[in-house]
């Protein structure tokens, strides 16, 4: 397994265990955290903590919010792509299934970038929220 | 394939693909969902790029090629609108046998998607 992908699968790991201090250890100081615009967690989160601060949003305006990885392919050294299901709890107490695309760029065995594309009318509508205009 | 959508060519966009091809497409996008086989992806891409006025133009951002994956990073180009996407396609003997696609559908294709 490419050192990108383990990375990547150890983050996501942390991820579904919501350990955030080992989450924060993987990022760069100066990642560049991305999410659909329209989110209320959306747009270009600049550094560490601004990337922290993304995370614990999602938590807090997303009831319950997990990732299923299928897969994580890499690009060579430094790029992998994740695709894979975020179950989301819905308003009604129901779990729906956000597909999603992520890109993570590592530098010095760091994230130093990552966006992910997901179907945002999906999770909106899941979780009673507007779009962000 | 992203110039052939453009142009509205579903043929040039469907011989690039193998008989058993699958797109996996947003939930929430027209027509979203699981289409496999080019006949389902051909009505698709033909009802599509109808409602579009022609076809789907885009602005590819990033192409990346490793093995038998080939990454895309753009904007569709809807109007005034610009919509980001991710594209992960799979492909075996020159064909492309797997399409992932995300985007950004609450910008893109709330009127489409008839929701």
């Amino acid at each position: 397994m490419s050192d990108v992908v383990a990375l990547v699968e150890r983050l996501y790991a942390h991820l579904e265990a919501r350990e955030g201090a080992e989450v924060l250890e993987l990022l760069h100081p100066d990642i560049t955290w991305i999410a659909p615009d329209v989110l209320p967690f959306g747009g270009a989160h600049r550094g560490r903590e601004a990337a922290a601060a993304a995370l614990a949003q999602i938590t807090e305006l997303v009831f319950d919010w997990g990732t299923n990885v299928h897969e994580v392919v890499p690009f060579g050294e430094h790029l992998a792509v994740a695709i894979g299901l975020h179950p989301t709890a819905t308003t009604e107490g129901l779990v729906v299934d956000v597909p999603f695309i992520a890109e993570w760029r590592v530098e010095e065995g760091r994230v130093i970038r990552f966006e992910e594309q997901l179907d945002t009318l999906l999770l909106l509508r899941a979780t009673g929220r507007s779009a962000r205009s | 394939m992203y110039a052939d959508a453009a142009r509205g060519d579903v043929d040039a966009v469907l011989a690039a693909h193998h008989p058993k091809a699958v797109w996996e497409l947003p939930p929430s996008a027209p027509f979203g969902g699981v289409l496999m086989g080019t006949g389902p992806l051909g009505e698709y891409t033909a009802s599509l790029f109808t409602q579009l006025g022609g076809g789907l133009r885009s602005e590819l951002d990033e192409v990346h090629a490793a093995s038998d994956r080939v990454f895309v990073t753009g904007w569709f180009l809807l109007g005034e609108r610009r919509i980001r996407f991710a594209d992960l396609w799979q492909l075996r003997d020159g064909q492309v046998r797997r399409r992932v696609l995300a985007t950004d559908t609450a910008t893109g294709f709330v009127e489409l998607s008839g929701l």
